[in-house]
């Protein structure tokens, strides 16, 4: 950075110079200070570093997002041959620094190039002139515009016709800059790559870039062919693979100890080479209890490569009264020193293998076990003795200045080693609360099968099989191959997802026997399902084996299994990641039907969006755990056929309001003891719906069963079922009850006001209480409106219901003598079973009787025709 | 334990987004920051990270007092200050002065600028293409009194100015008010800034109502001699038409203070002016000596009470009001000098010392009127009223000082105020006044006060100098740049140093002589003079340094380099003087960054 003098002392000027000395450090600035934050009666000093070289470099958070380029080749964003042969286009990338404005050395905004396959190169010059170098069949072309202001922020080219057009935005919006006459021809349809920050022999650029666009258009109108935006929501800090906008997948490439970084939180940068940071504590302290949130970049720097360090005035750290925190040696493991003796604590740490992490490690007399996202924790060795006296610290180096360390500093912190444990784990908390370091599958997650640690190709076994061990949990630090020997089993990965083409693909894996969370990202939806131990040696699309003929195709983005005591936010946060990686929020398709059949390790099925499925047919049929469907809606679902039958449900709660078919749909719930007051109301058949859920006694008032609908068919809908009583629903538009209530042996009455088929005609009633043994109550004007009825259509109704009373009886048919119906011309019988020592029937009843024998009605009471 | 974070299960804590961004959590009823926990070290990459820009490593920032601590003040006297409330208070020997200065103005002193509000007298009716206007007091007023003017206007072909000449300040704004009604309803009146010369400015027609309303015009003008002018002529579209008239006001500002009736024949004192928060400022001073041995009590045979003319002696009575340091000290002071105009005509108090012949000294004085009044006064040198020596005052109901300097006639000096048309004019009759603080010193300024009884004294200078570990803490010998923000007093009668450093030979400076602009040097022996600026103005001075490479910034302007290839290795920072103590700003300094970077660096 410069300052020119004259802004400082100018009127104007001055008060945005001393108000910006207030703030942090701009990108890429060199940091010769950390400023301690503590404010306490025990603060120490800042960090410092007085040396120009030695300073690390700052790469703030805007806000927003951006990408980081070093200006090193090898890094560099890329998409593989995104691009036809443009004719008109439109080139665009937003949010540059001063620094890719008036580059050191011309540098690529973006390119598809690659000698004797390119298309074009958009490059910045030294000078502050826009290049674009255009390959068509005519051969290649080079333009450039005037210089552009130094305060320019987005780069616009367009070309319509003979027109080359450029545009720079300074912060208020784009306007034209200057203009070219050009060629016409159509570019090259190149194979090469799309590449942002370099193109195929080098200039790569030093600095950042917000968003990278093409328009196969001049107008820059419409939908890009690219669209790379760093700071959309879905790409996360220190991605190296997304997919973008428009759906191609970007790679970061990265080389080098200063790689490429998408930036989306604050990091100071250690080069791994002579950066470090000192200060002193302003007192003599003899333990502390260290947190710091970093990940490890490039080689991971120098030998003993310091991460936190102290020492006595003097000495050094690795000496008496000294410790610190570092590489061992050259390998990757942490090694803690501590007054002159040493631990190696953990492994796979200078490798990268951790991305960011969390290392808190207490350090104090007897106590160095360090842990690394709230895991991990050493196996307890770590006691080395008495205490330390350090008055000076170092970070990324010790304090003479050696050890270098190559990582991104997010947080550090070191507090005194007396906090308790729980006010350790609120750090803790806080930090990651705060930075988002780590989610919980890194803490004691099962696995983590990760699409974008897949081998590329199809998955086998050895180097081809896919690992989902988690380095560090506690749960999950073990290799874990997802295997397929069968070539026409064997989905394909092509680094960013798996494919599973049909439904052979599948997965074997080593058994897992762990309950826990199943968090399952697909193209077909993301999935939460708490699962039981059962079943986990094999992995389809949506998880763990169901039914090995229904298994579906999609892309899969990541299966992670977190532990039962994972926390809601726990399981969002791995859901959110696999859907900001790819994978569909919600349920994709018009079908579900048999996704997840047969999945008996289910326990519970998660909320998720199913808008827009209209066919959930045997889609969680026989999933004989699960005990929980906690889905509040399934908002399009027409056909529900027999999608939960045979399940382990013990309640349901899911609004099915343009459901038709719910035939079989609960079937054989045989748990299913509460059903909500759900909204069914469009559905035309119920056919054997709750047949055989003897677990439920009872049914909501509140359901809305058809009441929308014509020709409702309720046969042997409750059948078998438990219930005890029946509430006075709605069932005017039902014309078939044949069997609706058969042999709901624990049915003792229906609550008066219900009424059956007022809207309906041609109606069967036949058997629709058979042997309903307990029921004696059968409330008035159940029938007073009731329609035509069809052949048969009362024909042993209430046979068999031994305990129905003699009121009952005559409710039933003074009920349907009102109706004034008269009898089907086949079938006429009214066929009702009673209990005789209730008394006997009414002249009310006989007098229904004569009234319904005159409309042709045969009343058949206790086996005898009145 | 209760923790709203961590609730089991996705159904008891569904949603990521409600948590996300979320690092103060509630941890049984208390929100959790790590601060609380008394760290040793706490670095959050977010806000720690400090570039250079951020990294002053001296900040002299006078509204943090603890930021002064690193200087060592040597001052063999007390000396005065004005604290935050504006009062003058006292500061111990050896300490660093911190002055809370006027802030800005926000509004200015107002003054009824018309003379006589009523419209039978002064106002002037300037008729053209047959007009007439009659214009006639006893009509009701918006006040319910008889006290509107009716306007009963035959416009002919031309029409009629109706002027009252007024002098204004052209810096600023100026607004017309006056309450008008027509006869009927539709009457139209065309407000203007202009004198009877019709110079000046116009505001827009105004068409009137039947009832009575406050019309408001604000307009700005280029010269002093202005007016408040009716414009009724046929070219601004006005016809003959009967309107009423009440309370015309003209003042400063944009903005229209309640009607003050005015019949004096002068401008009529509304309000004191409103200032911003005041702003404080280290105080750098050279030494100075108060000549006047009584400087609060003007009943002292020192202070000569003199009425000539048709003036009479002015009247004192010691210890009447309330001071600007808080006491009851200020004298009341009675002036009437009677209705003569003559130079002989006078109602003066005045003192006088010895000095050598033919100095500069500067006279200053606190006045406050003692009554709602705004009172035309003046001052001067006892011994030369002339030039920059003598002054007209308009002493309001806030405390001021007033001052004037200049060359002394003869071994005396003195000062005077009081009623006396010396070489001024438009004076007030009569004052009666409070009465403080009075000083006359060496120089062609007035420095801090200092307070006297019975004899002289003297204020030593103010010497702030950062040493020692405090210098070697923050100095960077290889690069560096200074900023200064502050208020230069005297340009004119020495040299002055905004810094200097020590050892002789090992210097880097910024100063100011007398007889050209400002300049920096290194080592001695280079020089190079920057741009001019004014005295009394807040300045921005930056000198940025490293091998080859020095350069200068004032206020603005493009830097003046100096290309030295070895910089000097000095061990103190004189500031505000020169490493010999000598050669003081005079002035006050808002602001000292020092930042160890070359400004290509920051």
């Amino acid at each position: 950075m410069a300052l020119n003098l004259s802004t400082l002392t100018n009127s104007a000027t001055s008060g945005d110079v001393l108000a910006e000395a207030l703030t942090t450090a701009d990108f890429l600035e060199s940091v010769p200070v950390l400023r301690n934050l503590a404010r306490g009666s025990q603060k120490g000093g800042d960090a410092k570093q007085g040396t120009a070289l030695n300073q690390p470099k700052a790469l703030p958070y805007d806000g927003k997002g951006y990408l980081y380029m070093p200006g090193v080749i090898g890094n560099h964003a890329s998409i593989p041959n995104p691009l036809g042969a443009l004719d008109d286009f439109t080139f665009q990338v937003d949010g540059l620094n001063a620094g890719v404005v008036r580059p050191a050395s011309t540098v690529t905004l973006f390119s598809q190039y690659n000698a004797g396959n390119s298309s074009f190169i958009f490059r910045q010059q030294t000078s502050g002139k826009v290049k674009v170098v255009l390959y068509c069949s005519a051969g290649s072309f080079v333009y450039q515009s005037t210089a552009i202001p130094t305060n320019t922020v987005g780069i616009r080219v367009t070309r319509v016709g003979t027109l080359l057009t450029y545009l720079v935005d300074t912060g208020s919006g784009y306007v034209s800059h200057d203009t070219d006459t050009v060629v016409d021809n159509a570019l090259i349809d190149s194979t090469s790559p799309f590449r942002i920050g370099e193109y195929g022999n080098g200039d790569p650029l030093l600095g950042k870039m917000s968003r990278a666009r093409v328009w196969n258009n001049g107008t820059a109108s419409g939908t890009p062919s690219i669209d790379v935006d760093f700071t959309a929501t879905n790409v996360r800090h220190g991605d190296t693979k997304f997919k973008c906008a428009t759906g191609q997948v970007v790679t970061i490439n990265q080389s080098g100890n200063d790689p490429a970084t998408v930036i989306k939180k604050s990091v100071l940068r250690f080069d791994g080479t002579n950066d470090g940071l000192q200060g002193l504590f302003n007192q003599t302290i003899d333990s502390g209890y260290m947190f710091a949130s970093f990940s490890v970049l490039g080689d991971g720097g120098e030998s003993l490569a310091r991460i936190f360090s102290a020492n006595s005035t003097g000495a050094f750290d690795y000496q008496s009264g000294g410790f610190t925190l570092r590489r061992f040696e050259l390998n990757h493991q942490i090694q803690v020193r501590w007054n002159g003796g040493s631990e190696v604590t953990h492994s796979d740490v200078f490798n990268g293998e951790r991305g960011d992490f969390l290392l808190e490690s207490p350090l104090r007399a007897g106590d160095q076990n360090s842990k690394i996202n709230n895991a991990d924790a050493d196996d307890g060795a770590c006691v080395l003795p008495n205490p330390v006296s350090s008055e000076e610290f170092g970070i990324g180096s010790n304090t003479a200045g050696d050890g270098n360390a190559c990582i991104d500093l997010e947080y550090l912190a070191l507090f005194p080693s007396s906090i308790t444990d729980a006010q350790a784990a609120d750090v803790v908390k806080y930090i990651n609360n705060r930075n988002l370091v780590f989610l919980r599958h890194q803490t004691d997650g099962y696995y983590f099968y990760d699409a974008q640690n897949a081998p590329v190709g199809p998955i086998t076994s050895g180097s081809s099989a896919w690992n989902g061990r988690i380095v560090g949990s506690d749960f999950g630090d073990s290799d874990r191959y997802a295997t397929q020997s069968t070539a026409n089993h064997q989905p394909v990965s092509d680094g960013f997802k798996v494919t599973f083409a049909d439904n052979t693909d599948h997965l074997d894996i080593p058994s897992i026997n762990q309950a826990g969370w199943q968090i399952v990202g697909t193209s077909l939806g993301t999935f939460v399902y708490r699962v039981n131990a059962n079943e986990q040696i094999r992995l389809n699309l949506l998880g763990y084996r169901g039914s090995a003929g229904d298994r579906k195709a999609g892309d899969l983005y990541g299966i992670i299994l977190l532990p039962e005591s994972a926390t809601g936010k726990d399981i969002q946060e791995a859901r959110k990641m696999l859907i900001d990686r790819g994978a569909s929020e919600s349920v994709t398709g018009s079908s579900a039907e048999t996704f997840w059949l047969s999945r008996s390790d289910i326990v519970e099925f998660e909320s998720v969006d199913f808008s827009g499925v209209a066919n959930v047919r045997f889609g969680w049929n026989s999933c004989s755990a699960m005990t929980k469907f906690n889905v509040g809606s399934l908002p399009d679902a027409t056909n529900v056929y027999n999608a939960f039958g045979s399940s382990g449900l013990t309640s349901f709660n899911t609004d099915l309001p343009l459901a038709l078919r719910v035939d079989f749909a609960w079937k054989d719930c045989a748990s299913l003891a509460s059903f909500g007051a759900v909204d069914i109301k469009n559905c035309t058949n119920f056919t054997s719906s709750w047949q055989g859920t003897s677990a439920l006694t009872s049914f909501p008032a509140g359901a809305k069963l058809g009441t929308s609908a014509s020709n409702v068919n309720f046969s042997s809908a409750w059948k078998s079922s438990g219930l005890t009583s029946f509430p006075a629903l709605e069932l005017n538009n039902g014309n078939n009850f044949v069997l609706a209530f058969d042999a709901c042996s624990n049915l003792t009455s229906l609550e008066t006001g219900i009424s059956f088929s007022a809207n309906a005609s041609n109606i069967a009633f036949y058997g629709a209480f058979l042997n309903c043994t307990s029921l004696v109550d059968f409330p008035p004007r159940a029938f007073d409106g009731f329609g035509t009825p069809a052949n048969d259509s009362f024909l042993n109704t209430w046979l068999g219901c031994s305990a129905l009373s003699a009121n009952s009886v005559e409710n039933i048919l003074v009920s349907i003598d009102t109706s004034g119906q008269s009898a089907p011309s086949s079938g006429p019988q009214i066929t009702i079973s009673y209990n005789v020592a209730t008394g006997s029937l009414s002249a009310a009843t006989n007098t229904a009787v004569t009234s319904l024998k005159a409309k042709g009605w045969s009343i058949i009471v206790n086996n005898v025709t009145l | 334990m209760s923790d709203t974070l961590t609730p089991s299960g996705l159904q008891s804590s569904a949603g990521l987004y409600g948590q996300c961004g979320v690092y103060e959590f509630d941890r049984n009823g208390a929100i959790f920051n790590p601060l609380d926990l008394n760290p040793y070290l706490l670095f959050d990459a977010e806000s720690s990270m400090i570039g250079t820009l951020e990294n002053p490593t001296l900040d002299l920032d006078p509204t943090k007092q603890e930021s002064l601590d690193v200087i060592t003040a040597t001052r063999s006297s007390v000396a005065t200050f004005i604290d935050s409330s504006g009062l003058i208070q006292e500061a111990p020997q050896d300490t660093v002065r911190v002055d809370y200065t006027q802030g800005a103005e926000l509004t200015p002193t107002k003054f009824q600028l018309v003379t006589n509000t009523e419209f039978n007298t002064v106002w002037s009716k300037d008729v053209s293409g047959g007009a007439s206007l009659q214009v006639t007091g006893g009509y009701v007023s918006p006040t319910g009194n008889n006290d509107a003017f009716k306007f009963d206007l035959d416009v002919g072909t031309g029409g009629v100015l109706f002027t009252q000449n007024a002098t204004i300040n052209p810096v600023n704004a100026q607004t017309l008010s006056v309450y008008m009604k027509g006869e009927n309803g539709g009457e139209k009146v065309k407000l203007a800034l202009r004198n009877t010369n019709s110079t000046g400015a116009s505001g827009d027609l105004i068409t009137l109502t039947s009832e009575w309303q406050r019309y408001t015009v604000t307009l700005t003008t280029s010269s002093a001699n202005r007016g408040f002018q009716f414009r009724l002529t046929t070219s601004e579209g006005v016809g003959d038409q009967v309107f009423y008239a009440y309370g015309p006001q003209l003042e400063e500002g944009t903005t229209a203070t309640d009607f003050v009736a005015n019949t004096s024949g002068n401008p009529k004192f509304i309000a004191s002016a409103l200032y911003g928060p005041r702003v404080p400022m280290i105080l750098c001073e050279p030494s100075a000596t108060n000549l006047v041995t009584y400087s609060e009590d003007f009943s002292n045979a020192a202070w000569t009470k003199f009425g000539g003319g048709t003036g009479i002696a002015p009247v004192v009575t010691p210890d009447f009001g309330t001071s600007p340091d808080g006491t009851v000290s200020a004298s009341r002071v009675q002036f009437n000098k009677g209705t003569g105009t003559t130079v002989g005509d006078q109602s003066t108090i005045f003192d006088s010392e010895a000095t050598s012949s033919g100095a500069t000294t500067s006279k200053s004085i606190y006045l406050k009127s003692n009554t709602n009044e705004a009172y035309e006064m003046v001052i001067y040198e006892v011994t030369n009223a002339s030039g920059t020596n003598v002054k007209k005052i308009t002493v309001t109901p806030n405390w001021q000082r007033f001052d004037v300097y200049g060359a002394v006639s003869s071994t005396t000096t003195g000062i005077a105020i009081g009623l006396r048309e010396i070489n001024v004019s438009g004076l007030s009759n009569t004052a009666d006044v409070l009465v403080w603080g009075a000083q006359v010193e060496t120089g062609s300024v007035s420095t801090s006060y200092i307070p006297t009884s019975g004899s002289t004294v003297t204020r030593a200078a103010d010497d702030l100098v950062i040493s020692g570990s405090a210098f070697s803490d923050f100095y960077n010998a290889s690069e560096g740049t200074f900023y200064f923000e502050g208020v230069p007093q005297n340009l004119t009668d020495d040299t002055i140093y905004w810094m200097d450093m020590s050892p002789s030979n090992e210097r880097i400076a910024i100063y100011d002589g007398p007889a050209y602009d400002v300049r920096f040097f290194v080592e001695n022996t280079e020089s190079v003079s920057a741009a001019y600026y004014p005295a009394y103005q807040l300045a921005r001075l930056a000198i940025s340094v490293k091998s080859n490479a020095q350069e200068l910034s004032v206020n603005g302007a493009a830097s003046v380099t100096l290309t030295k290839s070895s910089l000097p290795s000095p061990t103190s920072l004189h500031i505000g003087s020169r490493y010999s103590l000598g050669n003081h700003l005079n002035g006050h300094i808002k602001r000292l960054i020092y930042w160890p970077y070359h400004s290509d660096s920051l």
